[in-house]
């Protein structure tokens, strides 16, 4: 289906082909990263589990675990949301659904041809940057520009006067990813070495997740949250707040990382004090969707879009909480390093990101698709394993990380701490699969809509229908 | 109007993600360049090479292409007695030349001086290889550490410094960091103590000239096993290093290391093929109590990945 | 219009995404109040077993403060939830 449209006329191509192969790629990619995440966490809890060969190794492993959620799953549902979101914020059509779907297959075949040479070893060996060089090209001219290109065009050909919040968030973000990926890739390609490459690794690895993952899952919600509840934002200015906020403060605390490299000082105080500011757009953001629940409080019980964005939104306050003051001296001093930063990482991706882009990826499919979900009762079993299977993993590493941190206050023999952790490690490996199994569970619900869905008529949204079956 | 707002917002953006590259990435750009060289700056950029991880000498990442540390206890040229040993690192005609040879301006000023001029690094090329050493000068009052470029100014080549040095002094640490990346050992090693109570247990953080030349620098963030950068002063068994590679809980049972047995390749140091099915299932029953000794970690062959990883470990983080 | 957002309704879909955000909140803070009074005798690094959640040791108290937080956060919220569905359902809200 997919080849067939990807030479085929633009105007031949139905609207919202590109959204709806984006989504179910997305969630393929979500399956194939929690899988792997999964079975990484068997192996530090039973490391005796598979061995004898490097196609198991956790070593090659984890790296594609990574990737493979945050390019897969985040990034594409991004895609997705892009595709049907940026046109309907602008009341207009997607400006090219052919550049689109060429998009989403340049996505795939370097993603997964990225992976496979990652498994194989092949990497660059600096983390989040881990894909070589060549590959990141392709990343950058064959994913990012086409979809920036796509949605500025869109955003340009509008027929609505202002621009929305959540788009001025996609317009921004894809240009501010593209900027960071390209310098971000500069010490592989031009060879800079030292201090310089361990730096712009991080400040790689920092902007991607403060100029990508994290705006343009908020940008997400302010879509996500008016529609579903049929009340207007709360406020457009504390919208721009954030937004400003955002490019302002998350660009710049990239040196929290590397706290204990010998990086200039003036760069680590400046970073932990822009860090702090963070918590001006974290606020902004989780006060402007929260009021704007106003009134529908009843829809984050019955309704189970709301209910994955509102548990994203409730997750981003310890996630920002932790964001913000984790990287000051004093608790980086205790926290770095740890699993603690594991816990947190997975707030971010697994919990607060994830949970907006799958409320996104839910409602946008159903839309697109004119299809009303499957099943409900299977739409919630995934939201049930989904948070619980989280929570069990955040619980377990932030406990764990806690007591790495004290053993390392305490200069506790390093091995003790690895008994002592143990118990959180298989924990942390029931979590994992339990999101993993959710996963699998969401991937059939969603195939079967396409297949038997109930139709939704002209002019009506799935989610006001009720269930027929 | 309504174009006007997004041209507007456009130039906003740009401007303030501008304002913010300048203070994050120009800023300390001056004053990484700043940073002198340091003996093991100048150790780890010759040993390593030009760059560690996926370039066009090595694009399938298994460590070739990359230059061998020799430990010399006697001139190569004259065959007169050195002592103490002298580290060389010998590049074979072909080999790439690490980033300082190069580009001097890496190598930190009064390092930059000394090895254009005593040192001779200039006159170094690549067709024909060249052997280097770290040596100590005097700049400017103060003593630093120099690249000395043997094959100009003492006629060290490169065959007779691997005949001299023989296999039991020859050390592959380019290729072992190379095992180390692509093995993903940095997922839970780090290579970077912290300057706090880590100076204890690990050893002391890393100077600023301690990474120049350096590629990639592989810190590392999440740290699920001890920092390892000082290593091989803590234990420089290569016996205990051996065993525990192959299986870790042989030699600390509590361990969650990955066993790394694949690395020994399909033979042993005789030529004996290594059966790590059979190997395991000895263990197992060792495990369940049916055996009294664990069976014998086959002996690593001269050429096999672990034996230049083994040989990183305790050559470089010391 | 009744309550639509009574305890029975909500408790269970509050309960975790209260605990997280109050866990969350309470290892900030637990880990900041660590980190001012500094480490006792080794004997109290609390890794072990129980240990973690015995408060007389150092991260046994920011586990039990993480976990006091979270209770503390999932009541407010379950007070909150029920206030704020008591006032709406005072008015017609229906199409705000």
């Amino acid at each position: 289906m997919l080849m067939k449209y990807l030479f085929a006329k633009n105007d031949e191509i139905p609207a919202g082909s590109a959204t709806i192969f984006f989504g179910f790629s997305s969630i393929f990619w979500f399956v194939v990263g929690t899988g792997l995440g999964s079975f990484n966490a068997a192996k530090l809890a039973f490391p005796d589990w598979v061995t004898g060969t490097e196609l198991f190794a956790f070593g090659h492993m984890r790296q594609v675990h990574v990737l493979a959620v945050i390019v897969g799953w985040i990034s594409m549902a991004f895609g997705m949301t892009m595709m049907y979101m940026t046109p309907a914020l602008g009341n207009t059509r997607l400006w090219s659904e052919k550049l689109g779907l060429w998009t989403v297959f340049l996505w795939n075949v370097g993603l997964s041809l990225g992976l496979i040479l990652l498994w194989m070893g092949i990497t660059s060996g600096r983390e989040y940057s881990d894909l070589i060089w060549p590959i990141d090209l392709v990343v950058i001219f064959g994913v990012l520009v086409p979809l920036g290109i796509n949605v500025w065009m869109t955003i340009a050909h509008r027929k609505t006067q202002g621009i929305y919040i959540t788009n001025w968030f996609f317009g921004a973000c894809i240009f501010m990813v593209t900027i960071t990926i390209l310098v971000g890739q500069s010490p592989e390609i031009f060879n800079l070495t030292g201090l310089t490459e361990a730096y712009l690794t991080f400040w790689h690895a920092h902007n991607l997740l403060g100029l990508w993952i994290t705006p343009v899952a908020a940008g997400i919600a302010y879509y996500t949250i008016p529609k579903l509840t049929g009340n207007p934002l709360y406020s457009h200015r504390i919208g721009h707040l954030h937004f400003w906020a955002i490019i302002a403060f998350y660009s710049t605390p990239a040196s929290h990382h590397l706290m204990s490299a010998p990086l200039p000082e003036w760069l680590k105080s400046f970073a932990s004090v822009e860090g702090v500011l963070i918590l001006i757009p974290a606020v902004a953001f989780v006060a402007n969707i929260l009021l704007t629940m106003k009134g529908k409080w009843s829809l984050f019980v019955e309704n189970l879009e709301t209910k994955f964005s509102i548990t994203g939104v409730l997750l981003a306050i310890p996630l920002n909480m932790q964001g913000g003051f984790q990287q000051t001296r004093a608790i980086n001093w205790y926290v770095h390093g740890t699993g603690w930063i594991v816990a947190h990482a997975h707030l971010a991706l697994l919990g607060m990101s994830s949970f907006l882009e799958a409320a996104a990826v839910y409602f946008g499919l159903q839309q697109m698709l004119r299809r009303k979900l499957y099943s409900l009762t299977l739409g919630n079993l995934h939201y049930w394993f989904f948070i619980i299977g989280f929570c069990i993993y955040w619980i377990s590493m932030t406990i764990a990380g806690l007591i790495q941190g004290a053993g390392k206050i305490y200069e506790v023999p390093y091995i003790d701490v690895v008994v002592a952790e143990h118990p959180y490690m298989i924990a942390r490996w029931v979590g994992g699969t339990m999101v993993f199994t959710g996963n699998v569970v969401w991937l059939y619900n969603m195939w079967m809509t396409a297949r038997e869905g109930t139709l939704v008529p002209e002019g009506r949204y799935p989610h006001e229908l009720a269930y027929e079956r | 109007m309504a174009f006007r707002q997004h041209k507007l917002g456009a130039a906003g953006v740009g401007l303030m993600l501008g304002f913010s590259m300048m203070i994050t990435l120009f800023g300390p750009s001056n004053d990484f360049r700043s940073g002198v060289s340091t003996w093991v700056g100048l150790d780890k950029q010759l040993s390593l090479g030009r760059l560690i991880g996926f370039s066009y000498e090595d694009p399938t990442v298994s460590g070739e292409g990359k230059p061998i540390t020799v430990i010399l206890d006697k001139d190569p040229k004259t065959g007169a007695a050195i002592d103490p040993p002298v580290r060389a690192y010998v590049y074979k005609a072909g080999t790439k030349f690490s980033p300082g040879i190069n580009h001097n301006e890496l190598l930190g000023p009064g390092v930059e001086e000394l090895s254009t001029g005593i040192g001779k690094i200039g006159s170094a090329s690549m067709s024909s290889g060249a052997v280097f050493t770290v040596s100590k000068g005097e700049f400017n009052g103060e003593e630093v550490d120099y690249i000395e470029n043997t094959t100009a100014t003492r006629g060290w080549t490169p065959d007779a410094a691997l005949r001299t040095a023989g296999d039991e002094n020859t050390r592959y640490v380019g290729k072992g960091k190379t095992i180390y990346i692509t093995e993903g050992c940095w997922w839970c090693h780090t290579l970077l103590p912290e300057q706090t109570q880590d100076w204890q247990a690990f050893g002391a953080p890393p100077f600023l000239g301690d990474f120049n030349g350096e590629m990639p620098t592989a810190f590392g963030s999440d740290r699920k096993a001890p920092d390892i950068l000082h290593v091989a002063a803590r234990n420089s068994s290569r016996e205990w290093m051996t065993m525990h590679f192959f299986n870790p809980r042989l030699v600390q049972p509590n361990s969650i290391m990955p066993r790394f047995n694949y690395l020994w390749g399909r033979t042993d140091i005789n030529g004996n093929p290594i059966d790590i099915k059979a190997w395991s299932k000895e263990y197992d029953e060792y495990l369940a109590g049916n055996r009294i000794y664990p069976p014998e970690v086959p002996e690593p062959a001269r050429d096999s990945e672990v034996r230049a990883l083994i040989d990183w470990v305790l050559t470089s983080l010391k | 219009m009744k309550n639509k957002l009574t305890l029975n309704r909500t408790i269970l879909v509050l309960l975790i995404p209260a605990f997280t955000t109050g866990m969350g909140n309470g290892s900030v803070f637990g880990a900041a109040v660590m980190c001012a009074v500094g480490r006792g005798p080794y004997e109290s690094w609390g890794g072990w077993d129980g240990e973690a959640y015995d408060p007389g040791t150092f991260s046994g108290f920011v586990d039990i403060m993480m976990i006091a937080f979270g209770i503390a956060f999932a009541i407010i919220m379950g007070i909150t939830m029920s206030k704020h569905g008591e006032i709406e359902s005072q008015r017609d809200n229906v199409g705000w």
